[in-house]
Formats: structure tokens, sequence, C-alpha cells
């Protein structure tokens, strides 16, 4: 009998039973930075840092926006996919296009020559092309949030610097080698047989994901309706092997090689998705022949 | 089973600090020297000892559409009625209060603003953008029209600024952004103001407050602090306070902080009984409704 109170009082006393899940924080919370020196890291801030005024109001109003798309801008939405499907961790994750990494660092130079990209054309982007919906007029209270929550975690990050872990660089651009993942040429049939093995999980056979009974998905869809239009960053074979190898699958990023990285972006995008919203219907009929 | 869960407990407690460890040898701010960079630029002591903050120069512009973008929002800054003609309403210039530039630390620079927005401001209780806030400089500091958000000059002001800021932590407010802090208790007198003005003011912005011109009389060399060419009733600086701080901390030109506060108040309070234009907020009653009030 003592040996089960000593027992008990262990378990109290130790550090784990501290971990109990009403004191852990929320897992959105948890993601760390390196920025500088060894032993600092940038912490984006804590969801109970948000102030408890108008702004920390718009900024908790971006935050359900950017992970529930579906519901909170139900206007601009047209797919079932939200910001955080691909910006993991609520937009905190390294590698996976990162806000605390993003907004210092607009407006810059855009993929094209002569087009300068501000933050909120960036954000129209994504939810004409990645979001396949309309983009919110740049006074909308939906852009206004999303960019109130951009910069709230963004905070005390140097603004306009390069930052580790912004965009989706590949490990290799991590130490500094280059900045763009090298395409590959992937093999699609490999791509099936390693989708089969590792993503079939959670995202479906048909890659229809897992979705949530309010609306949107716990597990993105990856092609279909559902899915990305054909003119996002993501449908496009070197941007999606380096988001690929950088975060996929969930919790075990880096764990594929630059080749199967390069095999499943080809299996992915030899699948069917809706059509580039810059194309006319002429054009997306003579595509599809 | 006790040493089971001894042992998941001693994992649940080892994994977080497993994951601190990230292949990562270089540091962010490494890529931008914060230092003992050589220049003639305002420099400002950041929140870490020994480390300042320097804008950056011009020269260091690359040679492209954002380099050129980021050029056209410094000559808009700096000669708002030529370069922004179909939106400034006045004679001001961006410049005419945001001194050297925008760099001036005490006259609300450009790099202490930036990545404090968006934010709540009291003047219209609510979150403005920054672009929102450069819409209401040319509405009421400059007398004109607003800018819509997607035009080129709201464009090219933002990335001014965003490049000025380039650096600075972002939603931390930054010393050396704003105004000077001054007193709020100081009962501010006209009269008093009026001599101080002539003693210290009058040589550069006149005695009727109107400036000087440049020699081809295109634009203002000293900018006009009353009257049809001035900053209307709607501006920040027709607040006694904001004036007052602005003043102490930047006149006399290249002597900010020689007056103390009262003197301050009571050139702020001279300016604010002045003609200028009217608040484009309010209707012509209303303004009327002013001068019968008596203030």
């Amino acid at each position: 009998m003592n040996g089960w109170r000593a027992l008990i009082l262990i378990l109290l006393a130790s550090p784990s039973a501290a971990l109990t899940p009403v004191d852990a924080p929320l897992p959105g919370n948890l993601v760390e930075v390196p920025v500088a020196a060894p032993g600092e890291v940038f912490v984006p801030p804590a969801l109970v840092d948000i102030p408890e005024d108008k702004q920390g109001d718009l900024v908790k109003q971006g935050r359900l926006i950017f992970i529930d798309t579906v519901n909170h801008a139900r206007r601009y939405a047209g797919n079932q996919l939200a910001c955080a499907s691909c910006h993991l961790s609520e937009g905190r994750k390294p590698n996976a296009a990162p806000m605390w990494a993003a907004w210092g660092r607009y407006p810059r130079m855009g993929d094209k020559p002569d087009v300068i990209q501000t933050f909120e054309s960036k954000v129209q982007d994504c939810f004409h092309f990645s979001l396949n919906g309309q983009s919110p007029p740049l006074d909308s209270p939906e852009m206004l949030a999303l960019v109130a929550y951009a910069q709230w975690l963004a905070s005390d990050a140097p603004t306009g610097a390069d930052m580790p872990g912004q965009g989706l660089g590949a490990p290799e651009a991590l130490a500094g080698a280059v900045d763009t993942h090298v395409a590959l040429a992937g093999s699609a049939s490999r791509g099936e047989t390693l989708y089969r093995a590792q993503c079939l999980t959670c995202h479906g056979p048909d890659g229809q994901g897992v979705a949530r009974r309010g609306g949107g998905h716990q597990f993105p869809p990856l092609w279909g309706k559902a899915s990305y239009s054909a003119g996002s960053a993501l449908a496009r074979p070197a941007p999606l092997a380096a988001y690929l190898q950088a975060n996929m699958p969930l919790g075990r990023g880096s764990s594929l090689t630059a080749q199967q990285a390069a095999d499943l972006a080809a299996y992915l995008l030899i699948q069917p998705r809706p059509a580039d919203p810059r194309l006319g219907l002429l054009q997306r009929w003579r595509a599809t022949r | 089973m006790k040493f089971a869960m001894l042992f998941f407990g001693a994992l649940l407690v080892t994994l977080p600090a497993a994951s601190r460890d990230w292949p990562y040898s270089q540091r962010p701010s490494a890529a931008l020297p914060l230092s003992d960079i050589p220049g003639t630029l305002e420099s400002e002591v950041l929140r870490k000892a020994g480390k300042k903050f320097i804008p950056p120069e011009l020269d260091e512009l690359p040679d492209n559409a954002w380099g050129k973008l980021v050029r056209d929002g410094r000559a808009i800054f700096i000669d708002t009625p030529a370069r922004a003609p179909r939106f400034a309403g006045n004679g001001l210039s961006c410049s005419s209060c945001h001194l050297g530039e925008g760099r001036t630390p005490g006259a609300a620079p450009l790099w202490g603003a930036w990545s404090m927005y968006p934010t709540y401001r009291g003047k219209n209780d609510d979150v403005n953008t920054f672009q929102m806030r450069l819409q209401d400089c040319f509405r009421f500091s400059l007398d004109g029209m607003m800018p819509p958000l997607q035009s080129r000059e709201i464009q090219a002001l933002t990335a001014y600024s965003q490049w000025l800021a380039r650096g600075t932590p972002a939603g931390t407010p930054v010393p050396g952004r704003g105004f000077v802090p001054v007193k709020r208790e100081i009962e501010p007198s006209g009269d008093r103001g009026r001599v101080v003005y002539g003693m210290k003011c009058a040589v550069c912005h006149g005695t009727d407050g109107q400036g000087v011109r440049s020699a081809d009389g295109t634009r203002y060399q000293f900018p006009p602090v009353w009257g049809d060419d001035s900053f209307n009733r709607g501006a920040g600086m027709y607040t006694v306070r904001t004036a007052a701080a602005y003043i102490k901390g930047n006149m006399p030109l290249g002597r900010g902080m020689s007056l103390d506060d009262q003197e301050a108040y009571d050139v702020a309070l001279y300016l604010r009984l002045k003609d200028r234009p009217i608040d484009p907020r309010r209707g012509w009653f209303s303004d009327f409704s002013r001068v019968f009030a008596g203030y």
C-alpha cells in the first residue's frame, strides 16, 4: 500500500505529470525556429498572448480564417482547403511557407520580372489559385484579418531579413547551399507505389483526404474538385517536390529523398484537378484534349 | 508496469529538448549587419545594448523593378506635390514632417512605423493597415485625396517604408519611433506661443507662416505651417499635444529638444489658432460652429 502511494507521489511530482492535457500548450504554439547564435530561437507568439482589444479580435478572426477558410471566409473560398492545409501548424511550421517569415519580406519581386508582390496581393493569389476561389478585395475584413494574423505571428522577427525556415526550403537549402529545389525527373509509377505506401493512410486512395463534419478537411484532398487548381504554385513540380520533402509525411518531414519527392510530385500532378482559373473555357477544352 | 510508466514519462520530458536541435548554421541577422556601417545616416539604438539600427542607403538598392519602385516611393515621399499630383492637395511633402526622408528618429520615422501595422488607432477606432495609414496622411496632413489601396503611389510608399525598416523587429516599438514624449498636464498659452514663434520659428517659416519657397518657386524649402498650403484641421498635427511633441523633438531644425515642454505647447497652440483648411470629415456648418464657439 505504501508502495502505491509512493508511486503516485512520484508520478505527481515528476515533470511529466505537469504535461497533463490541461496545462499543455496548444499544438500550434510549440514550433520553435532557430534564428541566431546557438541556443537562440525565434518562437512565434502563443495564442494566449493575443491582446484583448480590437486588434486582438482581428488577429483571432484571422487565425480562424486561416485554419478554417471554408467556414470563416466562405464568400471567397472556392474549394475545401484551408490556408493551414499547406501552411502547416496554423502558419507556424518552418519550411511550410510560415507566416512569420513571409510577412516582413513583402513587398518584393514576384516570380515574373517587373511584377512586385505585396503581401496582400500574395494573399489574393492564394485565394485565386490555391483555394480556387475569388480574390478578397484589399479592404475586405477577411484580408485585414489575415494580414493582422500574419503580422502578429511575425512579432519580433527581423523585418525584411531572410530567415531559416522561410518558404518551402528543402533541407539542402537550409544549409545555405541552394535556394531552389532541384527539379528531378519524377516517375509517376514509382510515385504511385510510394503514395500507396506512405500517403494513402491520411489522404485516401483517391486523394480525397479526410473530411471534417462541419466542413473543411482534417487531411486535405490532394486532387479532384475539392483540391487546389492547376494555376497554384504547388501544381508545379519543383515547388511541390520541395514541399513534400520538407513536410511530408506529416510529422516526419525530411524523411523522403529528393528523388522520392520528385516521384510523388509527378504522381500527384498527373491527377485531375480544377483548371487554371486564368484560362478561358476554350483554352481549358483545348488543354484537356 | 511502474517502470514502463516512468520510462514513458522520462521520454515525454526529453522529447522537446531533442527537437530543439536544428541543422541551421547561419543567423538571419548576419545577412544584414546592423552595426558599424559608416555613413551619414541617422542611427538609433536598438533594445540590445551596443546594437544600432541604421536604415539602408539608397545606393544599396538593386537595379530591378523592386528597386525602381522603392526609388519611386522615395521620390514621392520627398516631393509629393510633383510626384503624386493627383492625390496631393497642399504644398507639403511627406518629408515636410517626416524629416530626413523619413529616417530621423523622433520625427515619426518610417522604419519605426512600418512593422507596427496593422494596429489599432483611436482616430477612427479601428485597426488600420499601413496602407490605410498612408491614406489618412494624404487625406488630412496633405489635405488631398485618399489614394486607392492598389494605386502605384501607395505601393511605392509601402515598398519604400518596408525597405527602410529592414532588420527592425516586427511588431515591437523601436526606440525613436513616433514623437518624443511630452508632459500632459500643461496649460498652453497662445500669446507666449506668438513670442516664441517670432523668436525661433519665423526665420524659416515666415512671420506669416507661409514658409519659404525654393528659388524656382515650384516647391517649398521650408513648409508652410498655416494657411491654404498647410495641413488641415483633421491632421494629427492639429492636436496640440501631438504638435508639441513634434516641435519639442525636432524644432528649430537641427536643434531638437532645445525647447522645453511649455514652450512647445505654446507654439503648438499658436499654430492651432491660425487659419487652415477645414477638417474633411466635417461639413461647412460644423466648421463655422467652431468659429462661433470661440476656439
